[in-house]
């Protein structure tokens, strides 16, 4: 679905991200992992262009999706996002009711009608479980929702506009332990049905969640991708030395 | 305890401070003032050079003045100020920021001269609302422009990076998402330039001009309540009571012009919330 070829990223210049080349297949979770700092979420950023909102930031190489580079794609990429959604650290719902956060992304990409509309929020707001808990104060401040419920509800927005690919960058790491635990089950089911990247500080959540790992890290001062693969052939030979002891592997 | 005690009772007596002179203010104006106030004094032309009669022509003109001012200033401000949060370039938008801030502190004497010579002269309005009223809107500017783009910037980052997430257009992003957000600090932002459009004075000496007949349409030559205060105060014996009570109409509209956008914008930004 997604294929990153030599990605580079650099701020004014500044290489902070160098020669990265990943896959993102349909129906598998990749985790990304490595320390802070080393580039994970400037690379996921550059997965669906959110990168073109950061100043001074260029990035290098090819990201194909289905095969098209969308870094040379002359039209914005509003299409591209719906179609490559974002999940983000902290849970961030628009402060509107809790079904005005979903028809308004629906409504800009051409849903007009009230009944789909309507039918939409429902199917979307199952999907991420929160239907039951929400479905009597659909008119309520999204606001009013827990720090679980609101991430939960971004996932939801996301998923009304049905994405091929989701990219979540550190979706659990603002959240209790409950919630966080909430959050793994739906990336684990909805992983069965898109293209998945997380990137995580939580080792412990990469290989509960990860088919795929992938391993960040410095050399001279830049990110590079020092391990990738299926998660157990990467525990079992990371083929790298710091991959290995970040990922806490005898050596 | 008692060293704890000082301080606090001196920014009590330095607060209490800055209240009285508020409350000596409208007393005072209250106490001279109400004299010549009743029904004749807004429904009336001023007769004997505003001895006798009322404001109502002034009132009428006041309004049509900041009418133009706003309408002109606070499209144009809100749209500067979406140009300048949106930050594209770096030295740009800086050097447009310290213009602005400089022609905030350029006297208004200064934009009264310059309409004069602009609106006026050269572009053949004469003294006129509508050359008040354009005047004002130049004067206004900085002070809408500055106060709409802090409240648009201080919308949350994490909203912008949500709407473009969802692939929400700029526009609608702007729309639906930064500028209600921003709606109440770009209320204070329209208090504070109405309010000052509303009490200006020198400005619109030079532009608006001071003919104390009804205005007929924008062309016509009005003048505004300021005006007409400063003009029983210097030029007019005898002339002191009608010219407080003129100032007690111009400090109880400008409160009542804060108070209502402040409601409106707490209204607003609740039923947001819903």
């Amino acid at each position: 679905m997604i294929r990153a070829e030599n990605v580079s990223v650099a701020f004014d210049g500044k290489t902070v991200v160098e020669g990265v080349s990943l896959e993102l297949p349909c129906c598998r979770i990749r985790a990304i992992v490595g320390p802070s700092g080393c580039g994970k979420s400037s690379f996921l950023n550059a997965l669906n262009r959110m990168t073109d909102l950061l100043p001074g930031c260029t990035v290098d190489g090819k990201v194909l999706v289905d095969g098209v580079d969308i870094l040379q794609a002359k039209e914005a990429p509003y299409g591209l996002r719906q179609r490559i959604g974002m999940i983000f650290q902290r849970p961030n719902p628009f402060p509107l009711s809790i079904s005005r956060n979903i028809e308004l992304a629906l409504r800009e990409h051409g849903l007009r009608d009230k009944a789909k509309l309507a039918a939409k929020v429902e199917s979307s707001l199952r999907r991420v479980g929160l239907w039951d808990e929400v479905k009597d104060r659909l008119g309520a401040s999204a606001l009013s929702l827990s720090g679980g419920q609101q991430q939960r509800l971004c996932i939801a927005r996301a998923l009304a506009l049905e994405p091929e690919a989701l990219l979540f960058d550190e979706p659990t790491s603002a959240l209790d332990p409950m919630a966080a635990k909430v959050i793994e089950q739906l990336i684990t089911e909805l992983g069965k049905q898109l293209a998945i990247a997380i990137v995580t500080h939580d080792l412990g959540q990469a290989r509960r969640l990860a088919d795929d790992l992938a391993v960040f890290w410095y050399r001279d001062e830049r990110g590079v991708l020092v391990a990738a693969g299926p998660q157990d052939e990467v525990l079992a030979n990371p083929g790298d030395e710091d991959a290995a002891r970040y990922l806490g592997l005898p050596s | 305890m008692n060293r704890e005690r000082i301080p606090y009772a001196l920014l009590w007596s330095i607060s209490m401070g800055v209240c009285a002179v508020l409350v000596w203010i409208v007393v005072d104006l209250c106490l001279r003032g109400i004299g010549p106030i009743s029904w004749e004094f807004f429904s009336q032309p001023p007769t004997q050079s505003g001895r006798e009669g009322g404001i109502a022509p002034m009132i009428v003109s006041t309004l049509w003045i900041v009418a133009v001012a706003t309408s002109v200033a606070l499209p144009l401000g809100f749209f500067s100020a979406v140009l300048l949060s949106n930050g594209n370039g770096r030295r740009f938008p800086s050097l447009v920021r310290s213009s602005l801030d400089m022609l905030n502190a350029v006297p208004s004497i200064v934009f009264g001269l310059f309409g004069n010579a602009l609106f006026c002269i050269a572009l053949g309005m004469g003294y006129s609302i509508l050359s008040g009223g354009l005047t004002l809107a130049c004067m206004i500017l900085p002070i809408l422009i500055r106060t709409m783009e802090q409240s648009l910037s201080a919308v949350p980052a994490d909203q912008r990076l949500a709407a473009s997430a969802l692939g929400l257009s700029k526009t609608t992003t702007l729309f639906r998402i930064l500028a209600p957000q921003a709606a109440p600090g770009m209320a204070v932002g329209l208090i504070l330039g109405v309010g000052r459009a509303l009490s200006e004075t020198a400005a619109l000496i030079f532009t608006a001009g001071y003919v104390t007949r009804f205005p007929g349409d924008v062309f016509d030559s009005g003048r505004a309540i300021s005006v007409h205060i400063f003009d029983l105060a210097m030029n007019v014996p005898g002339a002191d009571q009608r010219a407080y009570a003129s100032a007690l109409v111009l400090v109880v509209a400008l409160f009542a012009i804060n108070g209502g956008v402040r409601v409106a914008a707490r209204r607003f930004s609740v039923r947001l919330a819903a």
